[in-house]
């Protein structure tokens, strides 16, 4: 087990395109999977993260940096100066302002949020998403995800017919 | 009926940036993930018509929701339910909340046994009736063996529990609204033999046909039972008894009771409001309350105390003792006496 020390421990996450990031391992931990990997000790020396490139794991290491817990290392006096409340405000909007990236680069922070488990940024970046599903007709959900409707006319009676309950 | 995609909405400002479909390139779970946070099930089952990629995805979502709509028919049918718990195919349910409007109580139960073993977390039904002239029926709650949690409010329909099988894993009950019928008795199912991890349970607004209810469990933490009527019959006995190793709060509240008693080692909270007590009339001596809690820390005690009717048992480490309003001076002296004697 890799011990959580008073003093900052860093630890080096690598991109495959070969961006090395030292981060701070109570930020790199707020990554369910990194986690996973320092507490079984497989994490010596640096963390090769697969599929996700610099840009986007700068990205993510940004979101784990504001997202780390403030209690800790840095002792409680961020938290005790601090109401949680205006706390969890502050948040909200540095989150706001964070996801305002184009469709391309959110649908890459989902993939990567969804790989590296860290709840907060999957739940922020699929949100967007969401909403467009959940109040646009499906032709205009087609366009929105540049989905290509690839059935044949009836093929797509056949799926309209087997999920007719969805559509009374 | 016309096909509709459902509303139609504004259209989207964030305009196609590039021809690539981004999001169906994401494997199954992120996309399950992405569905389930929808928290409609219907909607998630529409997007099957997108393209073969998202066909049958819903079919594999842990968490189904069927929410009332803010257009008519506002809730969904319970044969449209049926349809979508019959072609869904996760193994593992861990979700499934239903608000219904206006559901006949078969309607409700037939598709509760399609559900029942596939169901590891919480199962949520709420049934909202405007129509109070509308008959009553009763669900059939068949045994849920795996689920975590079960929240009812059926709006004044009967339930009947079912009269075997153990609810394993379950922690949390909460029944609202419910005329419960036999013929497994209330106490019974609670009771740590049948629910032997339940550790919450709330029962409010309803009607119970057994005029004595024992509840005997080794593991509930908290109960709260309020504005609950046992069995119609002016006779009948209507006891709560609560015996329990494990139980630390109680909340009673809005009761008529013959006799209420607890044995609860454990217990450090009991708050008691509204509760009426009615006498026996035949043998007065009888004692009407008896408590045994000897760990307590808060009594909140509202109605009327009598050393002679109402027992309780030492209690060495209360700390808080709320004995309800009362006037001091007035008309109900004898009333005020006793709460004097009770602080």
């Amino acid at each position: 087990m890799a011990t959580r020390e008073a003093g900052k421990k860093m630890i080096m996450l690598k991109s495959p395109d070969g961006m090395e990031f030292e981060v701070e391992e109570a930020v790199a931990m707020e990554s369910q999977t990194i986690r996973k990997m320092i507490e079984d000790d497989c994490a010596d020396t640096a963390i090769l993260i697969p599929n996700i490139n610099s840009k986007i794991l700068s990205r993510v290491i940004e979101y784990c940096n504001k997202h780390v817990p403030t209690t800790g290392a840095t002792g409680a006096a961020a938290s005790d100066t601090v109401a949680p409340a205006a706390l969890a405000e502050d948040l909200k909007i540095w989150d706001a302002e964070f996801i305002k990236v184009n469709r391309a680069t959110r649908f890459d922070l989902i993939q990567a949020a969804s790989y590296l488990n860290i709840k907060g940024l999957l739940d922020l970046t699929s949100q967007t998403t969401i909403d467009t599903i959940s109040d646009n007709s499906l032709e205009e959900i087609r366009s929105f995800l540049s989905t290509k409707n690839d059935y044949l006319p009836e093929e797509e009676q056949t799926i309209r017919r087997e999920n007719q309950w969805a559509f009374q | 009926m016309e096909q509709s995609d459902g509303p139609k909405r504004p259209k989207l400002v964030d305009a196609a940036d590039g021809d690539e479909d981004r999001l169906s390139v994401l494997p199954d779970d992120i996309l399950i993930d992405i569905l389930a946070k929808l928290h409609r099930t219907t909607m998630d089952a529409r997007t099957s018509v997108l393209s073969r990629r998202w066909r049958g995805l819903w079919k594999l979502l842990p968490v189904l929701n069927f929410p009332l709509g803010t257009e008519p028919p506002l809730g969904i049918e319970p044969k449209h339910i049926v349809s979508a718990l019959t072609s869904h195919e996760a193994p593992v349910i861990r979700h499934l909340i239903v608000s219904l409007r206006e559901a006949a109580a078969e309607s409700v139960a037939m598709w509760l046994p399609i559900i029942a073993p596939r169901l590891f977390g919480e199962l949520s039904i709420f049934n909202l009736r405007w129509d109070r002239d509308r008959e009553i029926g009763t669900v059939e709650l068949p045994c849920f063996q795996s689920a975590d949690r079960i929240c009812l409010n059926l709006d004044d329909h009967g339930l009947a529990l079912p009269p075997s099988g153990v609810f394993a894993r379950l922690t949390y009950l909460r029944m609202i609204s419910i005329r419960m019928r036999g013929p497994c008795r209330l106490g019974d199912i609670v009771s740590s033999p049948r629910c032997p991890l339940l550790q919450k349970l709330f029962l409010r607004d309803s009607y119970v046909q057994d005029d004595v209810v024992v509840i005997h469990s080794e593991s509930l933490l908290e109960i709260g039972i309020d504005n609950v009527l046992l069995h119609h019959d002016a006779l009948g006995l209507r006891i709560l008894a609560i015996c329990s190793e494990s139980v630390l709060q109680i909340d009673l509240k809005n009761l008529a009771l013959r006799q209420l008693l607890v044995v609860a080692p454990a217990l450090i909270s009991l708050k008691e409001k509204g509760t009426h007590y009615i006498a026996d009339a035949v043998d007065l001596s009888q004692p009407v309350v008896n408590i045994s809690a000897p760990q307590l820390m808060l009594l909140e005690w509202n109605a009327s105390y009598d050393r002679s009717s109402v027992q309780f048992g030492k209690m060495a480490h209360l700390q808080w003792l709320h004995a309800g309003q009362f006037l001091v001076y007035g008309s109900d002296e004898d009333f005020a006496h006793n709460h004097i004697r009770l602080l």
